[in-house]
């Protein structure tokens, strides 16, 4: 049996006449790796604010341990490790005192400190003032100091946001490593890649409701295609004409009908009759990708727009 | 491109609301209270102590160059403004406080031959006023004895150095209380901080201990300078400076916190920064009495919280005050802090 560590039920928050979480019912359970994402404005850092304490939902409740803010906010303050979006430190502050503020905030000694500078990769840097850090080493001091208490359930509201793909990638190999403790993590993320690389459960949201939840390969599957031929042609394309096995599938075309796509259950059957039929109609291909489809096409094809595009 | 460089610089500036106040607003606001303070306008009442029996001063009215009046004598000075001097006869103990607390700069007195009169020469506020009598006694054959106030308390300087520390205490707590919690929360440092287990009341707490501390060891250093170089030494008691300087800790650190309690905009911060110190620095005597200004505004600028702390210090280290003597500023600063605390926390912005 699985156990639950932050259950919500009915919660609600407005700001306004936007609505920011619609009625979600959620569970969460020990040692999950969850991403939430969606485009700006979805509702995930209100969702992540709500479970770390910050803010209120106007109804409907959230608990976490089986507890609420309301009865033990300071247990569960210690328990949590939190990283908001963007956090800048004191200035002049090396990596390591900040490291030490932090960890007698939690209450603790300096014992977890050597720990967790080896972790985030900051041992070289443990005498630089933070303000001298690079965007990457930021982002793991701040994970660093989340990581000070132990958490058993970390959040983190797009801890990669605006680092170049290595950084990324140091920052990804972080979380894999804690994996093993069994920590609880939710991540909120832009990032299709990161909650393919990372999550095991993935959370879609939009518009304050929560669209899709599941594995990366459940959420595909779901969709029935999994597979994505990209194509584009020298000549308008008529559908018509498509031989058969061909014609149920849903090609999508762009204005101008020379460039589309078509999702398939399996590149391998449906690509050679595609070929075929190009061949057949004396058509020129200028371009053809095939590929698995992403958490992004996928995201497209139940909202109509892109993760990234603002709305 | 000139063109676009300025526009482009002007639009930043119109539509930043702090900025329009500060370069219209704040330089109409500074000249008029200035104004009041050092200009004609709603009849400056200088008042000259006046040391040892007044017959002089009734020879003097003969001649028709002064009037009786309530309380004593008043003289017109002809002038390009019609300016008033009033004299007041006292006890010479009486003449010095005033002078102590910057009430009047120089003290007049009459030894049967020569007019004497005690003042700063450095002062520039003593020397206008000296200026102004002597233009009054114009037509007078008298000698004019000066003499110079050289000993602790009288000399401007006097006056400044305890005015200064006051002022060092203000701006140690605005800025390292005030500004600090708003530079934090712009940050979400302060977010991040209150999302540990941490008490709230610690992190100011400790705020409030280093102030304390700085402000304690800054205090030292200027009255020690003041010490070795003016020989101002402290008159009253020890205990009762420290007491007040902790009360006036107290209450600025009080004052910072209802000034940081909202704001995450540094710019908006450096506007309530000013908003709050400055006036304080003017009209609080640090630099010159606020018996400058309109006698009826005293009791209010008296009681502004940095002036009941300057003058508290110059009653303890000029006056020889003790705790006694202080009780009075020391509630009504630590009364000032404690409701300006409980206030901004009701209200304090910690996300």
């Amino acid at each position: 049996m699985r156990e639950a560590v932050i259950e919500l039920k009915g919660v609600v928050k407005r700001f306004g006449p936007l609505l920011a979480c619609d009625h979600l019912d959620l569970t969460l359970y020990r040692g999950e790796y969850v991403g939430l994402l969606g485009p700006n404005g979805a509702g995930k850092t209100t969702l992540v604010e709500m479970i770390e304490g910050l803010q209120k939902p106007d109804s409907g409740e959230i608990k976490i341990f089986g507890k609420t803010w309301s009865q033990a906010s300071k247990e569960l303050q210690g328990r949590m490790g939190i990283s908001f979006q963007e956090t800048r430190f004191f200035d002049k502050l090396s990596v390591e005192e900040t490291l030490r503020l932090f960890s007698s905030l939690y209450g603790g000694g300096n014992e977890r400190i050597e720990k967790v500078l080896g972790q985030v990769a900051l041992k070289e840097k443990r005498k630089t003032y933070t303000v001298n850090l690079s965007g990457g080493q930021r982002q793991r001091l701040a994970l660093g100091l989340a990581l000070l208490n132990e958490p058993e359930v970390l959040l983190l509201d797009e801890p990669t946001t605006g680092l170049d793909p290595n950084s990324r990638r140091d920052l990804w190999e972080i979380l894999q490593e804690i994996r093993t403790q069994g920590t609880t993590l939710i991540l909120t993320t832009h990032y299709m890649e990161e909650a393919e690389t990372l999550c095991d459960r993935i959370l879609f949201m939009d518009q304050g409701k929560v669209l899709a939840d599941g594995s990366l390969s459940e959420l595909l599957t779901s969709m029935g295609l999994t597979e994505m031929i990209q194509f584009e042609l020298d000549q308008p394309m008529d559908k018509t004409s498509l031989p058969l096995e061909l014609k149920n599938l849903p090609f999508e075309l762009e204005p101008g009908l020379k460039k589309g796509q078509v999702r398939v259950e399996k590149v391998i059957e449906s690509l050679p009759a595609f070929l075929h039929w190009i061949e057949e109609r004396g058509h020129i291909l200028k371009e053809l990708q095939s590929r698995r489809m992403t958490l992004d096409d996928l995201f497209v094809s139940m909202t109509g727009r892109g993760l990234t595009e603002d709305d | 491109m000139i063109r676009q460089l300025m526009l482009a610089q002007l639009r930043v500036m119109f539509r930043e609301p702090g900025v329009l106040f500060w370069v219209f607003g704040f330089p109409i606001l500074m000249s008029w209270i200035l104004g009041i303070a050092f200009s004609g306008e709603g009849q400056k009442n200088l008042t000259l102590p006046w040391v040892g029996p007044d017959t002089y001063l009734a020879e003097l009215s003969q001649s028709g160059q002064l009037s009786k009046e309530e309380g004593g004598w008043r003289m017109e000075v002809w002038g390009p403004a019609k300016e008033v001097l009033h004299f007041k006869a006292m006890e010479d103990s009486e003449a010095q406080t005033w002078v102590r607390r910057g009430r009047a700069q120089l003290i007049a007195s009459f030894d049967g031959t020569q007019l004497h009169l005690q003042l700063d020469p450095k002062n520039p506020e003593a020397n206008a006023t000296f200026h102004l009598l002597k233009n009054g006694l114009e037509n007078q054959t008298l000698e004019l004895q000066i003499d110079p106030i050289t000993t602790q308390g009288g000399r401007y300087v006097d006056f400044l150095i305890p005015g200064l520390m006051a002022m060092g205490i203000m701006n140690s707590c605005i800025w390292g209380i005030g500004w600090t919690l708003i530079e934090m929360r712009m940050k979400k440092l302060l977010r991040r901080m209150v999302a540990t287990p941490m008490p709230k009341g610690a992190l100011i707490f400790s705020q409030f201990l280093n102030r304390l501390v700085v402000s304690t060891i800054e205090l030292s250093v200027l009255f020690a300078f003041a010490w070795g170089y003016f020989r101002i030494s402290l008159v009253g008691s020890l205990l009762a400076l420290l007491a007040l300087i902790i009360a006036g800790n107290i209450a600025f650190a009080g004052l910072a916190l209802l000034m940081a309690c909202r704001t995450s905009s540094t710019t908006v911060g450096s506007g309530l920064v000013n908003l709050t110190t400055m006036p304080m620095m003017i009209l609080s005597g640090i630099f010159f009495s606020y018996q400058n200004f309109p006698e009826w505004s005293w009791p209010y600028l008296s009681n502004l919280p940095l002036s009941l702390l300057a003058d508290g210090m110059r009653a303890i280290i000029h006056e020889g005050a003790g705790l006694a003597q202080v009780a009075y500023p020391l509630t009504a600063l630590t009364a000032t802090g404690l409701l300006c605390s409980f206030l901004a926390l009701r209200v304090f912005r910690w996300y």
